[in-house]
């Protein structure tokens, strides 16, 4: 089921709401989290219930591990301990690496050996890559030492609890789980005007902002992938168009989960904060999938060594934890690769530091117009790697690179819409795709973040200003607007792009 | 400042209240034609065809013979069929756009369980014939007697529309009219197709609310009419349908543009028509290379032929038969006997179809005076 659907907007999340509330008289139960258990599982059986027990088995065979587990290491028994955690890990991974990568090795080892083992085509079931993740991450905690006791139905919870289930944001066991003692159950209360607020606001960056750009990046990316020859113009808008795409669609993803979440007053953390306003490549990475990013810094990169081995080594570790990070997002060499140009760019940001470091003083705090550099520099790098994340393939890439720089040929000085975007439907081939990407592009730039919009009420800063939320008949009518709106747009479900990760 | 009730309450407010806007402004505008409860000016946006063919033949039992198929059925005149075909039967052109299988059978079931069905002429896509339908494109919407869909359900739809359907339709409105290009294939009158209503139709406004929540009541225990997503399953179930109820029938595989016929993977082509042939008995055939086919001019876009055309299908399969030498040039009735031979032909002429020069698109017109693009 998709957030931007009727079904869910209109019929599941107020059942599982107004049956959560009813269940206010048993609070001190595990009643409430067994209800979520249940209208989660729905919520995932609804796109397909094969898959269901899939998930359920996964549930079960993890947290029998990480009970295994934790008595070994109870009775002080780290070898064994160990054994099992690698043991469990390793089924995981197996589980992902069969649904998810076995087509790709094979399609590799076809390509490079020239044989001819037929691909298994075999469907992804939803959510594998977070729920693996969110379920290796407990078991490593147990094996640490850092899980204390857990039911199993508040551990079931914290795996399936629907708003994080598909695509994110990826959450902490030690951060969620404690939370499910303190439900929300009143709807006077601050967390559902927070959670009305950043689900309307990101079902319309979704459903109005996303949607609308959407058309313009597909067209243009599928002439790439037919090999046409692009204009300056349209590659430039298409690499924008999708630079914007992903950031709406998947940020207001992410923003009604956090506030989907926030109804039943659990609070996720946040998952994006202005990315493209970033100064560097390192201040994207802890702007952007701020989850995805925490994750692979605790579970993989610092486990390698992190930072502690020197320069070269820790290269390395990041070269390897970015293009395992690629890998994560899809079975395809071109998400490899945009992992591995993504942990260039970050190896090239730490040597920069280092080497300004040793040469000059670093202001801790830059002044704007020294970060604008910074800004724009990175903005075009991860756009350039955004072209390679989204193109078919890897000629397709190449095309379009070789168009933005203007080596596929040139036009012409024009400003006639048709001849600048030949590629687009010929109802699109007017100003409006460059209104849309400059228009959100300001919103990018010249906007504070909703993190930032709602953390200076929350910190009790109480910061004035029409953009900075309060609880205030103003921001209630305005959010409201925006669901209405993206209501009216929602005609036409489409899938989030983080689905397929 | 205010308390978070007060806030959470506004903002329902708010939301429910734009909604409720909306709904009344779906009701009042109603650009698909498909509520009728207030007789709001509309003119050149293309309503629910589909809907609205089906609530005329509710109030005109008379027909008992029609064309079905999709828009290229549109060209078949229901005229030119009364007059060319045998038997005194009043035709009535169904034919809806992307008309696939499983929307012909349910008319016809419906049809059937409903009045005197003597005659059925059905035109086959085999390019459209297993299309699904969306269950969101308004436009293309089984009426929900003949889908088996809750009729609240199907009514609930048409709140839901974008705000650019609404943009659109008050475009379509400024325009000139240029007449109703949905009622061709029919003789009647443009607006026939509306039934004349006051102002405000109450009747209507029951119809489509507690009218529609108690027919569905009533129907709740009806078994569900499930749909093959394979167009030649649901085509066997059509011909087990027309022959269980003894109608007469004639199959029509319509003439495509020869740069249509030429895109065809020949092997699916013709393994389609060999079953539709196996199936139904006898098949008139007006694809592959023909003077009609490779003729642009007998053609309004790329995908629908010309009433003049159509005309010459109807002339064809109904008139009397026609023994000079160039008879098969256009159209060959196909029948287990003859299959063989004409899916040799049908390889030979696809291959001459590929071997022409791709024919040059003609510059889309704006106003078609011939019916839908």
């Amino acid at each position: 089921m998709l957030f931007n659907s009727y079904e869910f907007i209109f019929l599941f999340l107020p059942v599982a709401l107004v049956v959560f509330f009813g269940l206010r008289r048993y609070r001190r139960t595990s009643l409430p989290a067994l209800w979520l258990v249940v209208t989660s599982l729905g919520f995932y059986a609804y796109w397909r219930s094969a898959y269901l027990l899939l998930l359920i088995g996964s549930i079960i065979l993890n947290y029998g591990a990480g009970l295994a587990i934790a008595r070994q290491v109870g009775d002080q028994r780290l070898r064994r301990a160990k054994g099992l955690l690698i043991a469990a890990i390793a089924a995981d991974l197996g589980l992902l690496a069969y649904f998810k990568y076995t087509d790709f090795f094979l399609g590799t080892i076809n390509g490079v050996l020239g044989s001819d083992i037929p691909l298994q085509h075999i469907v992804l079931p939803l959510a594998v890559s977070f729920f693996t993740f969110n379920q290796i991450a407990f078991l490593v905690d147990v094996y640490r030492g850092y899980v204390h006791e857990y039911g199993f139905v508040n551990y079931a919870l914290f795996i399936v609890f629907f708003p994080h289930l598909i695509a994110g944001p990826i959450v902490h066991h030690r951060d969620i789980i404690p939370q499910f003692k303190r439900f929300n159950f009143s709807f006077s209360s601050t967390a559902i005007s927070l959670g009305l607020t950043i689900f309307s606001v990101g079902l319309f960056k979704k459903v109005v902002l996303a949607d609308n750009v959407a058309p313009y990046a597909d067209a243009i990316f599928n002439a790439a992938a037919r090999q046409e020859i692009l204009t300056l113009t349209e590659a430039w808008v298409g690499a924008l168009a999708y630079t914007l795409q992903l950031y709406f669609d998947f940020s207001g993803y992410s923003d009604m989960a956090i506030g989907g979440a926030l109804l039943f007053g659990v609070r996720f953390p946040w998952n994006f904060d202005a990315p493209y306003k970033a100064a560097c490549i390192i201040d994207f990475w802890r702007r952007w999938h701020i989850t995805l990013s925490e994750f692979l810094r605790d579970y993989l990169y610092i486990p390698l060594g992190g930072n502690h081995c020197g320069a070269f080594r820790r290269s390395l570790n990041i070269l390897l934890t970015m293009l395992l990070g690629g890998l994560w997002h899809g079975a395809n060499w071109t998400f490899v690769l945009w992992g591995g140009l993504h942990g260039f760019y970050v190896v090239i940001n730490h040597l920069w530091r280092d080497w300004r470091a040793r040469t000059s003083e670093v202001p801790s705090r830059p002044s704007a117009a020294k970060r604008i550099p910074g800004s724009v520099l990175t903005f075009l790098a991860v756009v350039a790697g955004w072209v390679m994340f989204r193109a078919e393939n890897l000629s397709a890439a190449v095309s379009l690179y070789r168009s933005m720089i203007g080596l596929a040929g040139w036009s012409g000085w024009s400003t006639d819409p048709p001849t600048l975007l030949p590629h687009l439907a010929s109802a699109a081939q007017t100003y409006e795709p460059f209104g849309w990407v400059a228009a959100l592009l300001a919103l990018c730039w010249f906007t504070p973040s909703l993190r930032e919009q709602v953390e200076a009420y929350e910190s009790g800063t109480r910061r004035r200003g029409v953009l900075h939320w309060s609880a205030s008949r103003t921001w209630a009518v305005y959010s409201g607007l925006l669901a209405w709106l993206s209501i009216m747009f929602l005609a036409r479900p489409t899938e989030f792009l983080y689905y397929q990760f | 400042m205010m308390t978070s009730g007060h806030y959470n309450r506004w903002w329902l407010g708010t939301v429910v209240a734009l909604c409720l806007m909306q709904v009344a402004m779906a009701v009042i505008t109603d650009p698909y034609c498909v509520f009728g409860v207030i007789r709001y000016p509309k003119r050149n946006f293309e309503p629910n065809t589909r809907f609205l063919k089906i609530e005329y033949l509710r109030r005109h039992p008379e027909y008992d013979a029609f064309i079905l198929g999709s828009s290229r059925a549109a060209y078949y005149g229901a005229d030119i069929a009364e007059r060319f075909c045998p038997g005194d039967q009043q035709y009535f052109n169904l034919s809806v756009s992307l008309e696939n299988g499983a929307g012909i059978r349910r008319k016809l079931k419906w049809l059937i369980a409903h009045r005197r069905v003597s005659q059925a002429i059905l035109n086959l896509d085999f390019d459209v014939q297993s299309v699904a339908t969306d269950p969101l494109d308004l436009l293309r919407q089984d009426h929900p007697l003949v889908s088996g869909t809750p009729a609240t359900v199907f009514y609930g739809k048409y709140l839901l529309f974008q705000p650019r359907i609404l943009y659109a339709f008050a475009l379509a409105n400024l325009r000139e009219s240029q007449g109703a290009p949905w009622s061709f294939g029919n003789v009647v009158a443009p607006d026939a197709l509306y039934p004349a209503q006051p102002f405000l139709d109450l009747s209507r406004l029951y119809d489509v609310t507690f009218g529609a929540l108690a027919s569905d009541l009533s129907r709740s225990a009806e078994a569900r009419d499930i749909v093959s997503p394979i167009g030649l399953e649901e085509f066997r179930r059509t011909i087990a349908l027309l022959d269980g109820a003894g109608v007469s029938r004639t199959l029509i595989v319509p003439p495509y543009r020869v740069d249509q016929f030429a895109r065809f993977q020949i092997d699916g082509f013709i393994s389609w028509l060999q079953e539709t042939v196996r199936v139904g008995g006898t098949v008139w055939d007006f694809s592959g290379l023909s003077s009609v086919t490779g003729n642009l001019d007998n053609y309004v876009d790329p995908v629908h032929f010309r009433r003049s055309v159509g005309d010459r299908v109807l002339q064809r399969i109904c008139g009397p038969d026609d023994t000079s030498p160039t008879a098969e040039e256009f159209g060959v009735r196909v029948t287990a006997a003859n299959i063989d031979r004409h899916a040799e032909a049908l390889r030979r002429q696809h291959a001459q179809a590929n071997a022409m020069a791709a024919p040059k698109p003609r510059a889309p017109s704006r106003a078609n005076p011939e019916g839908p693009e």
